[in-house]
């Protein structure tokens, strides 16, 4: 029992096979650990328990389990893998197995090749956590994984060389500097393909940032987020602050308190541009919904299988569930829908009869007051502005009649709240008008040239139609809080936004190291995460090479490999060339050959004294010079002032053996 | 180039006498008396295990009388006390103050016999004195003769009543050597002649102080070629490398080598330092500076020695 | 009495099944490697081709051979092979799902591995082989031939095995400037000289992924004495008498001491001229070498067939040697007057392996 504690913490006594085991293992969880978070709790405990289990085979020397208990055991958790996720397919199922087929195999590792196939498991792990997550910080994690398995792999096989694993590591290291190049050739060159041979099955992951309906407090709480939504790069000029509404969600259909997306079809209108086009490029972060926001009316846009509704709202064929990059070309000075049909306005002056009846009395009281809709519309935003309303982040509940409370009691909203009052207001009277749903403004990033949108960015504003205008953006919240439209979401809120974030801002060299890391993160996105056939084709016929021909490509591709073949050939021969020969060692060399026709080898570990004296006695008749020859040689060899006349005997007197 | 240092025949002519006279006194053990020298001339301290009766203290006694040195010895047992070693502060009533009384350590050629018999404490108060070459009592330090040169003796540690050395405190032993028993010839010789003892005070000394230091210095002077470097290093890395030792051989290791086969090739005569003389120190050098890793056979120093010297190729 | 045969005897059987599993490195293929040279998977006999192929181009080496790049020969493991299709899998799957660290994390291990081909290739390169004298074995005992590995690139060497007839060698590592030494046992099953006339050197090294190999044409030969027959069987051989060796070598008996003078000593012996002096009877003895000498005679053993004559005498010749009892042969092409001694022992079992040759 005493022996088993003393052998279990002195590592260096483990036989060979253990260490070898550990390491192996350790190579495995390390791949596993990020998986943990999306693997069901059961997974690990397996993977714990056959370890384990492991463990107290090797320290008892007892037998690993036999086959059918092994088979066994896989059936049961194949079996548990399927009514978990109800599927053998798809990315968490197939986590799932992998990582129970990397714990049984723990149980039956005997020899290399069983522990190299439990690195290569660990390698596949590695390639399943990418397809969950590509972030900046995976790639380090990447690196230290594969070189740490490497070097694993490495001393699995240095055939009882032993290689100590400081060593496997530096070698590794080495080889994967040496591989580098020819990976980023790969990389540059490798084929990519436009759409996708199968798809992804989609993971039933959470949605994030704004959702298709909209209640009262509902932006509020998304604006308290520091999450980036998407990030845009500008081909040209910026849009000024105030116009930088990027519009995502349009809700027609009002119950009182919720807004919601129309469910009926509607006609399709003509879009008339009538002022300058900006052209960017969308880098959305995954949010799992299909809609798109983009600047105020997009007039074309790269992005396959997408629709555009009539409301203009732009969709994605699948919700968006991994990083997804879009050009766009928009304007923000369009005239559109001058022909509203019936259904479409029916839809848009719907109200609920009996919510929000004090607020239909002051609509019909203060349209009769203006007489016409822009002065009506005028007069409403008047009202916000003089009268003793306030832009809170924090605005009180309310109740059933959510317009009629927020209008006549609390007087404080944000900006749901200013434009879902504004287009009942609007409906009383008749005048079409709905709320759209979106961002507004952004962060600059001075350091990598583009706008950083948060989901505090999130906004709420108001369209009307006008007989002659078609549908006008009417803001509410910019008669409130101009600064809300013309500064961005801080600058609102800045007497009651959260303490940590405002204490952060004031800071100038904080700002300017989270912009510098926002800049990274874009960059690492942008051009590795995103690098696809069409920047490959933007660098590729930068150095000269149409990437739209895969001959081109393949060509090229073959021409790196042969490159790469020979520059580590060259690379190799020069690090391993022979080091210069001592001619004296070149000498005795030679007299060990002739030597050895007379059957006095010397073994390797003799010296040159006691195997010339063996000689000498082997052979009576030249012992006087075999003699003068070992003098020479220590001499030149291990003396200390060795001269030429030496060198000069010794070469004759080998040539004369 | 410069001339090659001038040899001092004279020195190197009285210790081959030396040898001669030692060979007298113990019989069939030329190999052990020579290691015994050149540990001596390489400021090293010799450990000599082996069980009782063989002639360890007969060694330790015939080296102090041949070489003219200061001796003393030290019967190491389980209530010696550190001061029994290096000396004690005794107060005296004339002039009312302490006076230092050297202990038995303050002698050019200490015999420390059956040093693990007493506790670690007194073990360490040797050891340190070893090492520092000087003694601390009160605040006070002085310096120990030179050359100072401790033999120790050990009994294999499988005896019952015995507190090995530490690891750790073995490599201050420049060498560790085995004597064993004589062979049949030696041993006929050894019973029917007289005692060795008796005779040992005949001998007279044969080399002076100023000859030995002599030597010491010519040890340091012995040329190492770089080809001679990369067969110490070839044998560092291969201990290093090989999981035949729980850990592999020290840098002072390395040096205690290379220090011990120069005074080795100076003994022989030879023009430099060469793989053989390497060789012959290397069982004495390593032996007990390696620990093997219990799944080997290796469990005997000798055996260590041929081991490695077996695997490393002479470049 | 243990004999040198029945001592080595389970050892080298053990040792035969340990480095038969071990061939090559990636033994745990080889399932049905167990029997010999008979049963010989594909690749080895793909190798074997390669093999003759390569004696045909290149001839017989001469030593020292350097190992130059031409002479290097490398394929994937099936290990390598399952590494392809694992790159291939997540190149395959990056590409589709637009992955682009997947791509990376594929082209990293996909260029290592070619990076590792380069380095299995080098690990061989430039290695200077020559061979060792070898030891004399008995007959169906494993021979060790002895190869000397020099490596003078600066570049430490790893994993390098010897193999042969399926046997390989422990793989050893080659320092710097510095040799290594192989020992590929090889099976044994008549006397005279083994000749293995093709060795190859291998390595797997970095990663398993490869096996590169060199075909060696060098002339290694071990002198196989015949096998010794068992213990129990073997008759006593004809001593000589003390008298008859001191008729046949006056003189030269080696006088060691006197005795007291028991009943039953050959009067012979006794010492008169103490007797004389002392009137105490003393018996001469003489030293062991010569007290008691075999003569180890082909023409006693007639009953027998040559190959059993051969392993009784081998018989004699050892247990004579191990109790240090002197003895000499007289067989066809080869007498000798008592000895002992290994180069006598050696002298000997080489004319019993030789035989008839």
């Amino acid at each position: 029992m005493q022996l088993t504690v003393l052998r279990s913490l002195q590592i260096k006594y483990w036989p060979a096979n253990a260490r070898e085991l550990v390491l192996t293992t350790s190579v495995v969880l390390l791949a596993l650990l990020p998986h943990l978070p999306h693997l069901p709790f059961w997974i690990p405990l397996i993977i714990v328990a056959s370890l384990l289990w492991r463990i107290t085979i090797e320290l008892h020397a007892a037998a690993l389990p036999n086959k059918w208990l092994r088979n066994g055991i896989a059936v049961i958790a194949m079996s548990s893998v399927l009514r978990t996720f109800h599927t053998l397919n798809g990315l968490e199922a197939g986590t799932a197995l992998l990582s129970i087929m990397a714990g049984i195999k723990l149980l039956e590792t005997r020899d290399h090749r069983d522990y190299t196939i439990l690195i290569f498991i660990a390698y596949f792990l590695l390639f399943a956590e990418l397809l969950y997550d590509q972030s900046m910080w995976m790639l380090p994690y990447l690196l230290a994984s594969t070189l740490f398995s490497t070097a694993t792999l490495m001393r699995l096989h240095d055939g009882g060389s032993h290689i100590t694993y400081r060593d496997a590591l530096k070698r590794c290291t080495q080889m994967a500097l040496q591989a580098a190049p020819l990976a980023l050739l790969l990389f540059i060159f490798f084929p990519r393909l436009q759409g996708q041979f199968w798809a992804l099955p989609s993971r039933g992951g959470a949605t994030s940032g704004l959702s298709d309906e909209m209640s009262p407090g509902d932006v509020s709480q998304l604006s308290l987020s520091d999450d980036i939504a998407f990030r845009v790069e500008f081909n040209g000029e910026l849009p000024p602050m105030n116009q930088r509404y990027w519009r995502a969600v349009v809700l027609h259909e009002f119950d009182g308190r919720t807004w919601r997306r129309a469910r009926m079809g509607l006609g399709i209108g003509a879009v008339q541009k009538i002022g300058p086009m900006f052209e960017y490029r969308l880098l959305l972060e995954p949010s799992n919904q299909r809609w798109i926001p983009v600047l105020d009316v997009p007039l074309q846009w790269q992005l396959p299988n997408s629709i555009i509704l009539p409301d203009l709202q732009l969709l994605a064929a699948q919700p968006l569930s991994q990083l997804t990059s879009v050009t766009v070309q928009s304007t923000t000075q369009y005239r559109y829908g001058l022909q509203l049909s019936n259904t479409a306005r029916r839809l848009d002056t719907q109200l609920p009869v009996t919510a929000n009846p004090r607020t239909h009395e002051l609509a019909q009281r203060m349209y009769a007051q203006a007489g016409d809709d822009v002065t009506y519309i005028n007069s409403v935003l008047r009202m916000f502005n003089h009268e003793t309303f306030s832009y809170t982040l924090e605005p009180a509940k309310l109740g059933t009649n959510a317009v009629d409370d927020f209008l006549f009691n609390t007087h404080a909203g944000f900006c749901e709240h200013y434009a879902s009052a504004f287009t009942v207001l609007m409906r009383a009277v008749g005048i079409p008008a709905r709320v759209v749903t979106g961002y507004q403004g952004g962060e600059y990033n001075s350091l990598g040239h583009y706008l950083i949108v948060r989901q505090a960015d999130a906004h709420a504003w108001s369209e009307v139609w006008l007989a002659d205008q078609g549908w006008v953006r009417i803001d509410p919240t910019a008669a409130i809080a101009p600064e809300r439209v013309n500064d961005g979401s801080q600058a609102a809120l800045s007497g009651n936004e959260p303490l940590a974030r405002r204490y952060l801002h004031q800071f100038a060299w904080i700002n300017s190291a989270r912009l510098g890391w926002d800049a990274l993160n874009t960059f690492w996105k942008k051009h590795i995460v995103q690098f696809d056939s069409s920047e490959q084709q933007s660098l590729l016929s930068k150095l000269g090479i149409d990437s739209s021909d895969w001959r081109d490509l393949g060509l090229s591709l073959v021409i790196a490999f042969v490159l790469f073949f020979f520059g580590m050939l060259l690379y190799l021969t020069w690090k391993f060339k022979p080091r210069r020969v001592d001619p004296v060692v070149k000498l005795y060399e030679q007299l060990q050959h002739k030597l050895k026709k007379q059957q006095i080898v010397r073994a390797v570990h003799e010296g040159p004294n006691d195997y010339l004296k063996r000689a000498a006695i082997a052979q009576p008749s030249r012992a006087t010079q075999l003699k003068e020859i070992r003098d020479a040689y220590v001499a030149l060899r291990y003396g200390l002032n060795a001269d030429a006349q030496t060198m000069q005997r010794l070469r004759q007197l080998v040539k004369e053996f | 180039m410069n001339a090659p240092i001038q040899q001092d025949t004279s020195s190197l002519n009285a210790l081959h006498t030396t040898i001669v006279q030692l060979n007298k006194v113990i019989l069939g053990k030329d190999t052990q008396i020579r290691l015994s020298l050149a540990c001596l001339l390489a400021r090293g301290h010799l450990l000599i295990e082996d069980v009782p009766g063989v002639g360890k203290t007969t060694l330790a006694q015939s080296l102090a009388h041949t070489l003219g040195l200061s001796y003393h010895r030290i019967q190491f047992t389980s209530d010696l006390l550190p001061a029994d070693v290096i000396g004690v502060s005794i107060f005296d009533r004339n002039d009312s103050s302490f006076h230092f009384h050297k202990g038995p350590i303050f002698a050019q050629l200490v015999l420390a016999d059956e040093v693990n018999r007493a506790s670690p404490k007194a073990q360490s108060a040797l050891l340190e004195a070893m090492e520092e070459h000087q003694v601390t009592a009160d605040a006070h330090t002085y310096v120990l003769p030179a050359p100072f040169f401790v033999i120790a003796t050990q009994n294999p540690t499988y005896q019952i009543g015995t507190y090995p050395l530490p690891e750790s405190q073995l490599d201050r032993f420049l060498m560790r050597i085995e004597l064993g028993y004589p062979d049949a010839t030696h041993e006929r010789q050894l019973l029917s002649g007289q005692d060795r003892r008796e005779f040992l005070h005949t001998l007279g000394a044969t080399l002076t102080l100023q000859q030995l230091l002599t030597l010491q210095n010519q040890v340091q002077q012995v040329h190492v070629s770089p080809a001679l470097l990369d067969y110490i290093q070839a044998l560092v890395r291969y201990t290093r490398s090989s999981t035949k030792f729980v850990a592999g051989l020290s840098p002072r290791a390395a040096l205690a080598l290379l220090r011990a086969a120069q005074s080795w090739a100076l003994m022989q005569g030879h023009i430099g330092v060469l793989p053989e003389d390497v060789q012959a120190v290397l069982t004495a050098v390593i032996g007990h500076r390696l620990v093997p890793a219990n799944d080997t056979a290796l469990n005997k120093p000798t055996d260590i020695g041929h081991y490695v010297l077996k695997s490393v190729a002479v470049p | 009495m243990l004999t040198r045969l029945s001592i080595k005897g389970p050892t080298a059987t053990e040792r035969m099944h340990t480095t038969l599993l071990k061939y090559p490195q990636h033994s745990n293929f080889k399932i049905g490697c167990s029997n010999l040279s008979s049963n010989m998977s594909l690749y080895q006999r793909f190798q074997n081709r390669v093999a003759n192929w390569s004696r045909r181009r290149h001839g017989i080496d001469m030593e020292p051979f350097t190992i130059t790049n031409r002479r290097i020969y490398i394929l994937p493991t099936k290990l390598g092979l399952m590494y392809a299709a694992i790159i291939f899998a997540m190149a395959l799957g990056g590409m589709n799902y637009g992955n682009n660290l997947a791509l990376i994390l594929a082209f990293m291990l996909g260029a290592m591995g070619f990076v590792a081909m380069h380095h299995c290739h080098r690990n061989l390169a430039g290695l200077h082989i020559h061979t060792l004298a070898n030891e004399a074995v008995f007959a169906g005992q494993l021979a060790h031939l002895q190869l000397a590995i020099g490596n003078d690139s600066s570049q430490t060497r790893f994993a390098i095995q010897a193999a042969a007839n399926q046997f390989a060698s422990e793989p050893v590592r080659v320092e710097v400037n510095n040799a290594a030494q192989l020992s590929l046992p090889q099976m044994t099953t008549k006397r005279g000289w083994l000749c293995v006339d093709r060795v190859t050197l291998n390595t797997n090294y970095p990663f398993g992924l490869f096996h590169a190999w060199v075909v060696l044409h060098l002339e290694v030969k071990c002198l196989v004495y015949p096998k010794p027959i068992d213990k129990r069987d073997a008759p006593p051989p004809s001593p000589l008498d003390r008298h008859s060796v001191h008729e046949r070598r006056t003189g030269n008996d080696e006088f060691s001491s006197l005795r007291e003078f028991h009943a039953g000593d050959s009067p012979r012996h006794i010492a008169w001229k103490a007797f004389a002096r002392s009137e105490e009877l003393l018996v001469k003895q003489y030293s062991s070498t010569a007290a008691t000498a075999y003569i180890l005679d082909w023409d006693t053993l007639m009953s027998l067939d040559i190959e059993m004559r051969l392993s009784q005498l081998c018989r004699w010749i050892m247990d004579a040697h191990q109790q240090g009892i002197a003895y000499g042969i007289k067989m066809p092409g080869l007498q000798t007057p008592p000895q002992l001694g290994e180069a006598h022992r050696q002298h000997c079992l080489s004319a019993l392996a030789l035989f008839g040759n």
